[in-house]
């Protein structure tokens, strides 16, 4: 279930950037999203377990379901994330099935290395897509959002 | 009731070994997998004009240290024709100890491209022989060092305790320190009659500069033969800044082309007095043979988890044999060379037929005494460069096998408190020569003394500490915290690898959820975790229903829509982070054994 290209979208505006939506913790983990272009960046920091995954859920859904304001495409940035139980896998089932219905794209990136071993032990790369860092997953996405991401996390040079 | 008993391998991790050991890793003649990092590995046949230039390569940073017989000799006076015989020896020498770790048959040798050289060990017991006003002493007691390390090559499994490998790492990581340090003391010409001026520093910039460049900017042969293309830089800039002279010149062109070495210097002899010095050198020279080996594993098996005793024991052998030829030859004890270990793995080539093209090239120099003086006055600058090179790749191949293990406090200082003090023994050389000369091999060599020390900390910090963890979970209020911590903080205690503690902490956090979620637990929930080299064994039990570890992972919809789906995906998972799982459920109470490979 690969990252589908996307049409193309309006160049990224600074001006027009989706605040940041931090929901804040649940439970042991801390959700936030950066828009990027016509890619949603999302990071969910801490463990995503039995008590967790249910409110990661919840945080995705405005990002899964069809509507005017749905991003095509979600990178879900993995770097604060240590561990994930099969509850947490599912909710990624969930993601990817809902974003393959509206033809749209998901990724995880950047997976810790316990992380890492529950996605190799449970080959769930064949359910959403494994990229190393956030970069690299924005890369694989044709249109603006890499640049849109470059300009906000590089700092900038004189 | 009837206890269930079940046993699962689900295959998930392919399981290496159950019986503690591995299947011999003996890379010599086992099929492994080559590292990406290497273009002709181990039992590749690289092209004639690749193995030979790459055994030129070798001969020129084997023939650096040459320079420990050219201090040994010196020290005794001899004639300049003399020294040119036994330098022609010892590159007789060379052709024996290079091909006896390559062997891969039989007790001798491990199969790898891992050259002997002469090593800075037996430096200081050889200049005591030598104070004796007699060659034989020397010769004797290096034969008998090389015994002395042959037992000690027998010793190797039963020793295996007191070399986990962050103490192999930390030797191989001393290794790095010790070869720099001699490196930077060429370079700066200390202990040189006079030290480095601008002409030497310029030098060796240029030799290293070319070997750096070369190594990190060019691909293929460039790449391949950085070191020595360096070292033939060098004797251009030595040409160049006026450190190579008439005198070198003339030095050269006085010694026949092709001549047989006179051995009319052999004989052997005794001195009691010398025997622990010599000793002691056996060991450190066993020692460090045990890291090389490790680094040879390591780069030419890209599936190295840890040492293999069984193959280090073959290569301290072949060391000990060549230390023994090396008496019998009359120069000074060798020993396996982490330098020459570095090079072949920066030029990614690691073909053992190297070690045939070296053997053939010295043996040919043993009969060309023009040789040998073109090598006697190889700029020591150019010498410096060449070990600072080889030294950094040394260095850190030693903090990466280090880093495999996760550390806890006792580790911690067993490696950092070892270094600083192995450490003192350079950086306060005037502070050691106070020492009583018998334990000079000890206390001056900052490898012997941080090894010795390490090894030592070693022991007095297995006092408590214990092979078993224990944790009590209650069901009603499970802290993941303090679960993840439970297995992270066993895992550093042991010494374990970290990819193992990442399974088995993801094992025990996914079964006291899916315990607590789905098995109505009555009561706490025990789990209990052991562990040796080779296993980590995991058990948990409780008080309610049993688990199931289906081999097949649950539909998609199953999963997503059906409480008996996630359940299933909860024991599908705990299957496969195992190497294996063993259920039982009898009288209510349910017992879950996780089997990690280590």
């Amino acid at each position: 279930m690969a990252i589908s290209p996307c049409s193309a979208r309006a160049p990224y505006n600074r001006s027009s950037r989706a605040a940041s939506r931090a929901i804040g913790p649940l439970n042991d983990m801390e959700f936030s999203s950066l828009r990027f272009a016509d890619v949603v960046v999302a990071s969910p920091v801490g463990r995503i377990d039995y008590l967790t995954a249910g409110g990661l859920e919840q945080a995705l859904l405005p990002l899964l379901e069809p509507s005017a304001d749905a991003p095509p495409a979600i990178v879900l940035d993995f770097s604060g994330v240590h561990y994930i139980s099969s509850a947490g896998l599912r909710v990624l089932m969930i993601a990817a099935k809902k974003m393959q219905a509206r033809k749209g794209a998901i990724g995880v990136a950047a997976l810790q290395p316990m992380v890492q071993a529950i996605f190799d032990a449970t080959r769930w790369n064949q359910i959403v897509d494994v990229f190393p860092s956030v970069r690299d997953a924005l890369e694989a996405l044709p249109g603006t959002a890499l640049a849109a991401w470059e300009l906000t996390v590089k700092p900038r040079t004189r | 009731m009837p206890r269930v008993s079940h046993s699962l391998n689900p295959g998930g991790y392919a399981t290496r070994s159950t019986t503690g050991r591995t299947s011999s890793r003996d890379l010599g003649t086992a099929v492994v997998k080559k590292p990406p990092s290497l273009r002709y590995g181990v039992n590749d046949e690289p092209p004639l004009a690749v193995t030979l230039l790459c055994g030129l390569q070798q001969v020129g940073v084997i023939s650096i240290f040459l320079v420990y017989p050219l201090l040994i000799f010196s020290e005794a006076s001899l004639p300049p024709a003399k020294l040119i015989d036994i330098l022609s020896l010892s590159m007789l020498a060379m052709s024996v100890t290079v091909l006896l770790p390559a062997l891969r048959r039989g007790p001798v040798g491990a199969g790898f491209l891992c050259p002997s050289t002469f090593a800075g060990f037996y430096l200081k017991p050889s200049l005591l022989a030598v104070a004796t006003g007699s060659l034989p002493v020397l010769f004797g007691m290096t034969l008998m060092a090389g015994v002395v390390e042959a037992v000690l090559s027998r010793l190797q499994r039963h020793l295996r305790s007191l070399f986990p490998p962050e103490i192999a790492g930390f030797v191989v990581l001393l290794l790095g320190v010790n070869i720099g340090t001699v490196g930077l003391r060429y370079v700066l010409g200390i202990g040189a009659p006079q030290p480095a001026g601008a002409a030497e520093l310029s030098v060796a910039a240029v030799a290293l500069a070319t070997m750096i460049a070369l190594t990190v900017w060019t691909n293929g042969s460039l790449k391949m033969f950085g070191a020595l293309v360096g070292m033939v830089v060098g004797y251009g800039a030595g040409l160049a800044f006026g450190v190579l002279g008439d005198a070198d010149f003339a030095r050269v062109a006085a010694t026949p082309l092709l001549a047989a070495p006179a051995l009319d210097h052999l004989g052997w002899s005794w001195d009691s007095g010398l025997v622990l010095p010599f000793a002691i050198a056996a060991l450190a020279a066993c020692l460090q043979t045990v890291g090389c080996m490790t680094t040879c594993q390591k780069i030419n098996d890209a599936d190295w988890v840890r040492p293999d005793m069984r193959s280090a024991e073959r290569g301290v052998l072949a060391d000990a044999v060549g230390t023994m030829s090396a008496g019998l030859l009359g120069t000074v004890g060798v020993n396996a060379s982490p330098t020459c270990v570095g090079v072949a793995a920066a030029s990614g080539v690691t073909s053992r037929r190297v070690a045939y093209a070296v053997a053939a090239i010295f043996a040919g120099l043993a009969f060309m005494p023009k040789a040998a003086s073109i090598l006697a006055v190889m700029p020591r600058p150019v010498i410096g460069a060449a070990l600072l090179y080889s030294a950094s790749f040394v260095f850190v191949n030693g903090l990466q096998i280090i880093s495999t293990r996760l550390l806890d406090a006792r580790r911690t200082f067993v490696i950092g408190l070892s270094f600083m003090i192995g450490f003192a023994a350079d950086a306060f050389p005037a502070y050691v020569a106070l020492a009583p000369a018998k334990i000079q091999p000890i206390v001056g060599s900052s490898l012997v003394l941080g090894l010795v020390c390490a090894l030592a900390l070693n022991i007095v910090f297995r006092l408590g500490s214990t092979r078993t963890g224990r944790l009590r979970v209650d069901p009603a209020a499970p802290d993941p915290d303090r679960i993840e911590h439970f297995m992270t903080n066993q895992g550093a205690i042991w010494g374990a690898r970290r990819d193992i503690i990442d399974r088995a902490s993801a094992s025990l956090l996914q079964s006291i959820e899916t315990v607590v979620d789905a098995c109505a637990p009555n009561g706490p929930v025990d789990v209990e975790a052991n562990f040796d080299e080779f296993n980590l064994d995991m058990v948990i039990s409780y008080q309610g229903k049993a688990l199931g570890f289906p081999a097949r992972r649950p539909t998609d919809d199953e999963i997503m829509q059906s409480e008996e789906g996630r359940r299933k995906l909860a024991g599908f998972l705990l299957r496969r982070l195992a190497d294996s799982v063993e259920a039982t459920h009898g009288d209510g109470r349910a017992t879950i054994r996780f089997h990690f490979d280590h």
